[in-house]
């Protein structure tokens, strides 16, 4: 039986001008607890569905369900308490005096009682390790410092569901992995995570079920390890599996199984050789 | 030994109103001809490394330049925004920082005209870097109207079109999906092989400046730390990872595996990777 959906887009085109249909006939399915990638080239629809999932769309035709709430009749605010989203670029989302002020806004939003708020600061900051940066301004801050605010501030509002857009686009190896494991931490807490992204290398090392766009329709949703060892599929979207995967395929006729990450090719590898070496 | 085509001696800058030097002496040359990639985390100065070669550093940007930075062989200061131009083109990370013009193709005019080329021969410059770049049908669009993407192959275009001796690319590819940033190293290579154009490609895909670059710089807090052939370069994970940039995947697996398998040599690509590792299992096997 399949679990009930946390998130559902149900039939769904949307057009930005008559007759021009940017998404189209999309239907998806999102659980509890899923760290489902998104993933199509420049110009596929990912953003469109994105913004159908927050609600700064509305569908042209069908209806987008988040946590029980129809997009199309739903108030911003009852959306941002169910869905959090974190912008591709933290300079678009950050505008406050201080850490401390960006955290507390959303939680104002919220109508939230003032000692809820200060509560949640306060743990907020202790969980993403940002008691010593409270009163800096967000914008003096490094990128990646700036997009851990920005998800802090989301979190704080105990979102069932975050949604990253490109969150490593721009961004070097070291804060790329900072953010994509803290989503991975917050997944494991019971928070949904859906990401939006054409770096695949990410994709095939974080998350589980892969959503692939093209043209505005959706044609591929599988697990990752499936849709990564398609290449095929992934050349007719323009994409390209990760170079660990594509070594992984071209030496599977040794009986070295599918490996989405370096440190999963390392396993297969060292597993393969004890069974075939004898001391 | 081709001649050098630029050449930076103790290269300090900092930016106004800062104290902190970006720049904390680099010494550089980039010979004609070379296809060289440059990396390093946000904030090791490789923007501001770029900056230096087409003038805008000191010109424009004020701030403390301490050194030398010679291009074609005379210093930057010496010479005009403008005349530099002519050997060295730059494209930004911003794409939107860039086009000014109210088509894609009279972007791509500008330089031509400038250099005292007609129209017709400026046009016809401007559909050949568009047609190498896929980017054809972006011609008449006006660039406000374009993706993320778009705009980025249309930056690129323009700047190609003043055929400059020593193209930079500063992180150009953040937009790009994957098959343009692979057409995108495809170009350099291209251009680079055939028309002898100087290349220095800053990006973070590190496996496909393996596979495209002959020379690999590291940036590390203002500091050229390494400089070498991507395969010697490579060699040296821990310094790689002190500067937090991480490896190619092949190359990163095949230290990983290095007590175990037999690797003959670095592997660049996959190719590489995948001739290496099935000798080296059939030789343990």
């Amino acid at each position: 039986m399949r679990p009930p959906a946390l998130l559902s887009v149900e039939g769904v085109s949307f057009a930005y001008r008559r007759g021009m249909w940017a998404l189209h006939a999309v239907d998806l399915r999102v659980a509890a607890g899923e760290f489902t990638a998104i993933i199509g080239n420049n110009g596929s629809g990912k953003s469109t569905l994105m913004k159908l999932l927050v609600g700064l769309l509305k569908p042209t035709v069908g209806r987008v369900v988040v946590d029980g709430v129809d997009t199309r009749t739903a108030r911003v605010s009852q959306l941002a308490r169910r869905v959090g989203f974190i912008f591709q670029n933290p300079n678009d989302q950050l505008f406050a005096n201080t850490v401390a002020e960006e955290i507390r806004f959303g939680l104002r939003n919220l109508g939230l009682p003032p000692a809820e708020i200060e509560a949640r600061l306060e743990a907020t900051l202790a969980q993403f390790g940002l008691e010593p940066m409270r009163d800096v301004f967000p914008r003096f801050l490094s990128r990646g410092d700036k997009q851990k605010v920005c998800l802090a501030s989301i979190v704080a509002m105990q979102p069932r569901i975050l949604l990253l857009d490109e969150p490593t686009t721009g961004q070097d190896h070291r804060d790329s992995r900072a953010i994509l494991e803290l989503a991975t931490a917050l997944n494991q807490q019971g928070i949904t995570v859906l990401l939006v992204t054409h770096d695949l290398n990410n994709v095939a090392a974080y998350t589980r079920r892969v959503v692939v766009l093209r043209d505005g329709e959706v044609v591929r949703d599988g697990p990752t390890a499936q849709v990564m060892s398609d290449v095929a599929l992934l050349d007719a979207c323009s994409l390209v599996a990760p170079q660990i995967v594509r070594l992984s395929l071209s030496v599977a006729d040794l009986g070295l199984p599918l490996a989405l990450s370096v440190e999963a090719m390392e396993q297969h590898t060292r597993a393969w050789l004890r069974a075939r070496v004898r001391p | 030994m081709a001649s050098p085509l630029v050449r930076l001696e103790g290269v300090r800058y900092r930016y106004p109103a800062s104290r902190d030097w970006v720049l904390r002496g680099v010494d550089l040359t980039l010979y004609e001809g070379e296809f060289v990639g440059l990396v390093g985390t946000t904030g090791a100065g490789k923007s501001t490394l770029c900056l230096t070669l087409n003038g805008l550093i000191p010109h424009y940007t004020g701030g403390v330049c301490e050194g030398r930075i010679e291009v074609a062989g005379r210093s930057t200061r010496e010479q005009t925004v403008a005349d530099l131009s002519t050997h060295v083109g730059l494209v930004f990370q911003d794409a939107d920082a860039q086009l000014i013009m109210s088509t894609v193709e009279e972007e791509c005019l500008l330089a031509p005209l400038s250099q005292g080329l007609t129209r017709a021969q400026a046009r016809a410059r401007a559909a050949q870097v568009l047609a190498a770049l896929n980017a054809s049908d972006l011609a008449h669009r006006a660039p406000q109207t374009l993706s993320g993407g778009q705009k980025q192959r249309a930056a690129i275009a323009a700047v190609l079109a003043a055929q400059p001796r020593l193209l930079v690319l500063d992180e150009a590819t953040s937009e790009l999906d994957a098959l343009s940033v692979h057409r995108l190293f495809a170009l350099c290579q291209q251009l680079n092989a055939e028309q002898g154009t100087t290349i220095l490609l800053v990006s973070h895909e590190m496996e496909l400046l393996a596979r495209y670059a002959h020379r690999l710089l590291l940036l590390s807090e203002g500091r050229i730390v390494l400089d070498g052939p991507p395969r010697t370069v490579l060699r040296e994970l821990e310094v790689f990872r002190r500067a937090g940039v991480r490896l190619p995947q092949v190359a990163e697996f095949a230290d990983r595996t290095a007590d175990c398998l037999a690797w003959p040599e670095l592997p660049l690509s996959e190719e590489e990777a995948e001739r290496m590792l099935r000798a080296a299992l059939e030789a343990a096997g």
